[in-house]
């Protein structure tokens, strides 16, 4: 009862998932297995990992609608680098690098210009597609797949341990580190001040133009390094991947209980947000469910998730 | 800085202007989208031969898999006063819409694959529904050959809302499979979104509800290639030497991704079919002719092009060379990037 007085968002997005995965176990004899559930983290994987840096950014009231654009670009570059001789581990590195340049320039034009976050990101967004979509046409054609080293595709699908996708690894190894910064560490004590009150944070001391620039250049070097896992993984690096990818992090935040004003929010929330959706796609998949009726059910748990949160939360303060 | 830009719009602009008004022909080409390895082609294609044999100039406007922006690109073109437009979009109402903008222009329009609503300009009409087909039918006689004890399962990634799909690549497919097995089944069917990772993460979905699934069909080869990531992850997507063991799956458009898949003998990716240098030469020559006078721009016109059915067992890897440098001006060479 304390939990639910606490945070009636995760409450009602527990309920949800436990129904969703109650019902679906029902519903479609292949639901229950591992492979199965393998298949959901592998999807919100990149989703989560995006995310784990995001949601803090957005607990400051800043978000970054790039990060589809980045993915695209750093998926392509590192897959552009290795077919033409780079090794596969200093392409990794330089991609992460370059990846983190776009988050340098986010963080140079919102936070030290003060440029709104929509119209600075949504900029990065173009240029960085852009130069995605240019690395292909060098290369040589829409997208890159002929020639690509074995060993690039090996990274993103051998099993850590022979057992776990390494995408899973990465995802679970995000949400440790992001839970831990939010609870344990000056920073995420800092992204929490800066987003209840810009202003009180300035005046007692806080570096808010070094928290948020940081912020963002994390966000950009997880989307760099998703781009990686998920063109290793698929063993085609194409441009116009991830586009939408921002909206999905940004629903998956939002749904589990982080303001789009900042100052309240969590990474638990944000990755049960994130599983409401994996699972509910993978169960309406698992029942044949056509695509059209997939499209409605996400816009009615983002609406319905919220509004149930909100009535829990209005019970909550009373 | 300023002045070398003004300069450069400025000289872009008379070169332009010149043409037009050198009575050099300028024809306007509009792919669906520039960012498909077909549609970087077909515009290739498209400027080499208005170039070579009428000395035309052309103008590409990317349509950007988008209606208004198609539809601004007409305009635009209208604007220039252009002396054709080869137009590509799934948007029959827009089409519709822009042929009739054209025409009230005095400018001849083409239009190609999905059929407009209004029948009133030359189509160019890949024939994709023959090759639909008889990859269905290939794909069904290898595995009943391979696994004559395993009924056949069907599993399709289309394009959600591209109506006209169903009746050029899908449902022919299907009635090809059906023509060899009656009983076949299609147990899933599901937006791929025309996207290699989106069909990846789908496919694994349904491979997860349907494990009998024994024949794929990607409404491109980007998800008929996602279609084969999913089923390698999940240790299926192999052959032996050619003989089916897990499924066989097909695509639509015959790029070089697709062709290396389809030519590796332990891969269950084997079909595709597709063209582009004809489908360019029939815009161009179509254009032409309604400039010159030679043929009406505003009667209905069906003008065939053949779309190549292409496949592991039936076409020669030499073949398949030769499609790739005619149709993607591929400079490779497919069996040293096989024997790779």
């Amino acid at each position: 009862m304390r939990f639910l007085h606490a945070d009636p968002q995760k409450v009602v997005l527990i309920g949800i998932l436990a129904a969703l995965i109650v019902g679906l176990t029902f519903a479609s004899p292949h639901f229950l297995s591992v492979t199965n559930f393998t298949n959901v983290l592998l999807k919100v994987a990149v989703i989560v990992i995006i995310a784990s840096a995001a949601n803090l950014l957005m607990v400051t009231g800043n978000f970054d609608l790039s990060v589809g654009s980045v993915l695209a670009f750093s998926g392509i570059l590192h897959a552009y680098m290795s077919k033409h001789g780079v090794a596969i581990e200093l392409s990794i590195l330089i991609t992460l690098i370059v990846a983190m340049g776009w988050g340098g320039l986010n963080a140079l034009t919102v936070s030290v210009i003060g440029i709104n976050p929509v119209i600075a990101t949504v900029g990065t967004l173009f240029i960085a597609r852009g130069f995605a979509l240019l690395i292909a046409r060098w290369d040589g054609g829409a997208n890159i797949m002929l020639g690509l080293p074995r060993d690039f595709v090996d990274f993103g699908r051998d099993p850590v341990f022979g057992l776990i996708p390494l995408a899973i690894v990465v995802m679970v190894a995000a949400v440790g580190t992001f839970i831990f910064i939010e609870k344990k560490t000056a920073l995420g004590r800092k992204a929490y001040a800066i987003g209840a009150n810009l202003k009180s944070a300035k005046l007692s001391g806080i570096n808010t133009v070094g928290i948020v620039s940081l912020l963002y250049v994390l966000v950009a070097l997880f989307a760099g390094l998703s781009g990686v896992l998920q063109t290793s993984r698929v063993g085609l690096a194409a441009p116009t991947v991830g586009k939408g990818l921002e909206f999905d992090v940004i629903v998956a935040i939002i749904l589990g209980g982080t303001s789009m004003l900042g100052g309240v929010g969590s990474t638990f929330g944000m990755l049960l947000g994130a599983l409401v959706v994996g699972f509910t796609a993978n169960g309406m998949v698992l029942l044949g469910i056509p695509f059209y009726f997939q499209t409605i059910a996400y816009g009615g748990i983002l609406i319905g998730t919220l509004l149930l949160s909100r009535k829990f939360d209005a019970k909550a303060a009373a | 800085m300023k002045k070398l830009l003004t300069t450069a719009v400025v000289a872009a602009g008379l070169t332009a202007t010149a043409a037009m008004a050198d009575d050099v022909l300028v024809l306007g080409k509009i792919p669906y989208t520039l960012e498909h390895s077909y549609h970087q082609s077909i515009v290739e294609m498209f400027a080499d031969h208005a170039d070579k044999y009428y000395g035309a100039k052309t103008i590409v406007v990317d349509g950007q898999a988008n209606s208004d922006t198609t539809l601004s690109a007409v305009e635009n073109l209208i604007a220039q006063g252009v002396d054709g437009i080869a137009l590509h979009s799934p948007d029959i109402g827009m089409t519709a819409a822009a042929v009739a903008k054209a025409h009230a222009a005095g400018i001849p329009i083409t239009t190609t694959l999905i059929y407009p609503e209004t029948k009133n300009a030359p189509h160019i009409a890949p024939q994709e529904a023959l090759s639909s087909h008889r990859e269905g039918v290939v794909a069904a006689e290898k595995w009943i050959a391979a696994n004559p004890d395993k009924p056949i399962e069907i599993a399709i990634l289309d394009f959600g809302g591209f109506e006209q799909v169903v009746h050029l690549r899908t449902g022919p497919f299907v009635a090809g499979v059906k023509s060899i097995a009656p009983d076949a089944k299609v147990v899933a069917q599901q937006n791929g979104f025309g996207n290699t990772v989106k069909s990846m993460e789908i496919m694994l979905d349904i491979l997860q509800a349907n494990p009998g699934v024994n024949i794929i069909f990607g409404g491109n080869d980007d998800m008929a290639l996602g279609a084969l990531a999913a089923a390698e992850q999940l240790g299926r997507g192999k052959m032996d030497n050619g003989v089916p063991l897990t499924e066989i799956i097909a695509g639509v458009d015959g790029g070089e991704n697709a062709m290396i898949k389809i030519f590796d003998p332990n891969s269950s990716f084997k079909l595709t079919q597709g063209q582009v240098r004809d489908n360019a030469r029939a815009e161009v020559d179509t254009l032409v002719a309604m400039a010159r006078g030679e043929l009406a721009i505003d009667a209905w016109m069906e003008i065939p092009t053949l779309s190549q059915e292409i496949d592991y067992w039936n076409t020669t890897l030499a073949g398949a060379q030769r499609f790739l440098q005619e149709n993607f001006k591929f400079e490779g060479n497919l069996a040293e990037l096989l024997a790779n």
